[in-house]
């Protein structure tokens, strides 16, 4: 998960290498760019020639918020055995008017929305992460994206 | 400027011979000006990030020469197979006594440097206009530094030919270095097709150094569509570059299955709304073949659609690279952009890189992207065992189904037929017992 | 004091006037009924009335509550008391609707500065009122809206609506989409919620809805104003004539 707000520039990414048989990966990367920020994600999934039937999936997703940011996703596939199955998707997306505005009119303030919005976004995330690291990462999110709407 | 680790660039003696053989005027200085921009642009090194996975070592080594115009008969096997007057270029020279010129279709109009009849000036301001688009890429400019031919096809506003034109570009000469370059000019409101075959006729080692610039008007619907079937031992570089205006169609198609080391790049700018874009292509490759597919898409105005779907095919120790770029610029919203690639190998020793990339700045878009590689299924085989089709011949038909996946995007009809012809039989030849 | 006094209301949207002068007053406990033909401006009112940006008020003025309305934020208007059932609620990925409703509850109790609701006893008011909107568990834990049928979304509305407890509820177009049983199910829902300490605003094209939700008063929007209002025999009324009366854009 990587967040980039007002003129942060980040390079970001992961590095998966399947050497052995029978291994199996899952990259999820969740960038948010908002402000004047970039947000670059760059991955590599490399399948060595004796990865016997390895399996990689990766989901890159970018939200953007806002018009005045960037989300670049650099994934690099690199498969040397044909009983691999590596595959990769990447969508875009923004949070929209409607979503904003619904919340609000729930009471939450403009930023309390985004804050939830965007972790709704990070869900599949922060699922696996230890309870006491989700409750730590909810509210970075809420501090690093202060001032991000409004 | 290149760094200092950077030994001088290769092909500069081509680069002089080119220059001697203009002499002076007008062509020799578009040469002499590419030169330089060559130099300063610098040749491609491990480094480089637009060619990190294809290693240019080889063909830096190779001994080409320039070539001159010659006569060579058309390989009818080699080439796409479909009926269409055609304009042949040898060793990136118009050989007008093998083309149609006289049968072009209406609305159709082909200008060339060397062609009788032709004001080499108003040819040449046309390649100089054009030319800036590409020459900060080396070996486009390489190209320019080292042509003695061009060719503009144009398109006249409203014109609708009722068949294609093909360009069937040979290398006759052995270990030339040919610099074919093509101008599309789709007027406005056109709807037409062309299509491109680069195949040898007799040459087994050579460099044919690609450049097709395409400007499709408002409102305009081109097809452009390519054979790379070049001789085993060639390089074939090209670059496609091509710029669609508001509510055009752009429809390409490349299918790479020759050539020791090749790669497909195709730059394109969307330059208005309404735009539909389309880039898809499908490469062979088997032995120790190079088949390189780069492409970078720039969306640099709002409400259009873009769409790439790439299959690649990879028998032996070949080695394949698919990386498709997508640009969204910040005032590009309602940007609707697909991009697929899929990679088969159908051996150990094969190997597949791709890298699918987006870089977004606009917030209300639709942009995805998905790249897969794996290999066939075993089911699908074994279900086709179990009907009585042996193994090979399984193997076939279901690589044939998925390349035609791919074909299946080309808007033209008797392309797109002749095209599944060409993959039909590759898989013929190179399909057949080749264990995974 | 009335809880709502809306004064020769004028709003525009991109530009163009749809509210071309609303008056309304509600007293507390009232239900109002607000039909109009499509076009009319209803739903760019219940936008007005919640601050919805985008939705320019040109003229006049609204108070809630002896409250300036139309100096508050949307998320300040909602936590003085004020509801919006949206007749298309959005989807929000990822967001459990038990997650959403306490953020909402907790966001209106930091507002009046009490302190955050209890988890455990939050969650057993939750189920307990959704239970009675026939919804299960099941729905409180997947994400807001998402994948929800017509219905369910109109359902979700109404259990919102019961957990923040708002002093004046508008319900835009409640009944759009959904079939006979759908509708008793949602009717119900808002009936049990009618209280003296709640007002109603009910806008809707059709009269039948109005068969479950009885209102006290019902006015006629056209052409951005409010032409006629009477009790809810004026309904009825319309059921017989249409709004052929008010196709005309009155003087």
């Amino acid at each position: 998960m990587a967040i980039t707000n007002n003129a942060q520039q980040a390079d970001t990414g992961t590095k998966m290498i399947h050497l052995g048989k029978n291994t199996r990966s899952t990259i999820i990367s969740k960038g948010i760019s908002a402000g004047r920020a970039d947000n670059t994600y760059r991955g590599l999934v490399k399948v060595m020639p004796k990865a016997e039937g390895a399996r990689n999936f990766t989901q890159c997703d970018s939200l953007l918020i806002g018009d005045k940011c960037g989300a670049h996703t650099v994934p690099y596939i690199e498969s040397r055995n044909p009983s691999a199955r590596v595959e990769h998707e990447a969508t875009t997306s923004k949070i929209s008017d409607d979503q904003l505005f619904y919340c609000m009119q729930r009471g939450l303030s403009a930023e309390d929305a985004v804050g939830v919005i965007v972790n709704g976004f990070c869900k599949e995330v922060m699922k696996n992460l230890p309870m006491e690291f989700a409750v730590e990462a909810q509210k970075l999110i809420g501090i690093s994206l202060e001032g991000s709407v409004g | 400027m290149p760094d200092g680790l950077a030994k001088a660039p290769p092909f500069e003696d081509l680069i002089a011979a080119a220059r001697a053989r203009a002499g002076s005027g007008r062509l020799a200085d578009l040469n002499a000006r590419a030169g330089a921009r060559y130099a300063e642009a610098g040749w491609p090194h491990a480094r480089t990030e637009s060619w990190k996975y294809t290693n240019l070592n080889a063909l830096a080594a190779g001994a080409f020469a320039l070539a001159e115009a010659g006569s060579a008969a058309v390989p009818e096997d080699k080439i796409l197979g479909f009926d269409a007057p055609r304009v042949v270029l040898v060793n990136g020279i118009l050989a007008p006594e093998l083309s149609n010129l006289d049968t072009l279709p209406d609305g159709v109009s082909l200008t060339g440097l060397s062609h009788a009849g032709v004001t080499e000036h108003a040819v040449l301001e046309s390649l100089l206009s054009e030319q800036s688009s590409t020459d900060g890429l080396p070996l486009a400019a390489l190209n320019a530094a080292t042509l003695s031919d061009a060719l503009i096809l144009d398109i006249a506003p409203g014109a609708t030919p009722a068949v294609p034109v093909h360009v069937v570009s040979l290398t006759a000469t052995e270990n030339a270095a040919t610099a074919p370059r093509l101008l599309i000019r789709a007027g406005a409101d056109s709807f037409a097709d062309v299509v491109e075959s680069h195949v040898s006729a007799g040459a087994e080692v050579y460099f044919s150094n690609v450049v097709s610039q395409v400007t499709v008007a408002k409102g305009a619907r081109l097809g452009h569509y390519r054979l790379q079937n070049e001789a085993a031992g060639a390089f074939h570089i090209a670059l496609t570059s091509a710029e669609v205006a508001e509510g055009a169609v752009y429809d390409n198609f490349v299918l790479s299955i020759g050539a020791r080391l090749a790669r497909n790049e195709i730059r394109g700018e969307i330059t208005g709304p309404r735009v539909e874009y389309r880039i898809n292509g499908a490469y062979m490759a088997f032995g120790r073949q190079h088949l390189d597919n780069t492409t970078f898409i720039d969306h640099a105005a709002a409400g259009s659609r873009s769409r790439e779907v790439y299959k690649g095919v990879l028998a032996g120790a070949s080695r394949g690279v698919f990386q498709g770029k997508i640009l969204v610029r910040p005032d590009a919203q309602q940007t609707d952009g697909f991009q697929m690639n899929r990679a088969m190998l159908m051996s150990d020793r094969a190997e597949i890189d791709s890298k699918p990339e987006l870089e977004i700045y606009a917030d209300d878009v639709r942009c995805s992207h998905g790249a897969t590689v794996g290999e066939l299924e075993e089911d699908h085989l074994f279900y086709l065992q179990a009907r009585g089709i042996d193994r090979d011949t399984a193997r076939r038909l279901l690589v044939s189904a998925y390349i035609d996946e791919a074909i299946d995007e080309i808007y033209a009809e008797p392309v797109r037929e002749a095209m599944k012809r060409a993959a039909e039989s590759w898989l013929a030849r190179n399909l057949s017992g080749d264990a995974a | 004091m009335s809880l709502l006094k809306i004064e020769n209301l004028h709003a525009e949207v991109g530009g163009k006037e749809i509210l071309k002068g609303i008056d309304l007053e509600m007293g507390a406990g009232e239900v109002h009924a607000i039909m109009g033909p499509n076009g009319s401006g209803k739903s760019t009112l219940s936008y007005v009335l919640a601050g919805r940006d985008g939705y320019d008020v040109t003229e006049g003025s609204v108070t809630f509550q002896g409250k300036n309305l139309l100096e508050l934020e949307a998320d300040e208007r909602a936590n003085e008391g004020l509801f919006l059932a949206f007749q298309y609620p959005v989807e929000i990925p990822g967001v459990a609707g038990m997650t959403f409703l306490r953020e909402s509850y907790n966001a209106k109790l930091r507002y009046r500065g009490e302190p955050e609701a209890d988890a455990m006893q939050f969650l057993k008011m939750v189920r307990a009122k959704a239970k009675t909107l026939n919804m299960n568990d099941d729905m409180l834990k997947r994400p807001v809206n998402v994948g929800f049928s017509g219905g369910e979304k109109k359902r979700n509305e109404i259990l919102q609506m019961a957990v923040l407890e708002p002093s004046l509820a508008i319900l835009d177009e409640t009944d759009s989409g959904l079939d006979i049983d759908a509708l008793k199910l949602v009717s119900d829902g808002v009936n049990a919620l009618r209280s003296e300490g709640r007002s109603m605003l009910i806008i809707t094209h059709y009269q039948r809805l109005l068969n479950h939700i009885q209102p006290d008063y019902v006015h006629v929007l056209a052409h951005g104003r409010i032409q006629r209002s009477g009790g809810k025999e004026l309904a009825l009324e319309l059921e017989a004539n249409g709004y052929a009366d008010f196709a005309e854009e009155a003087a």
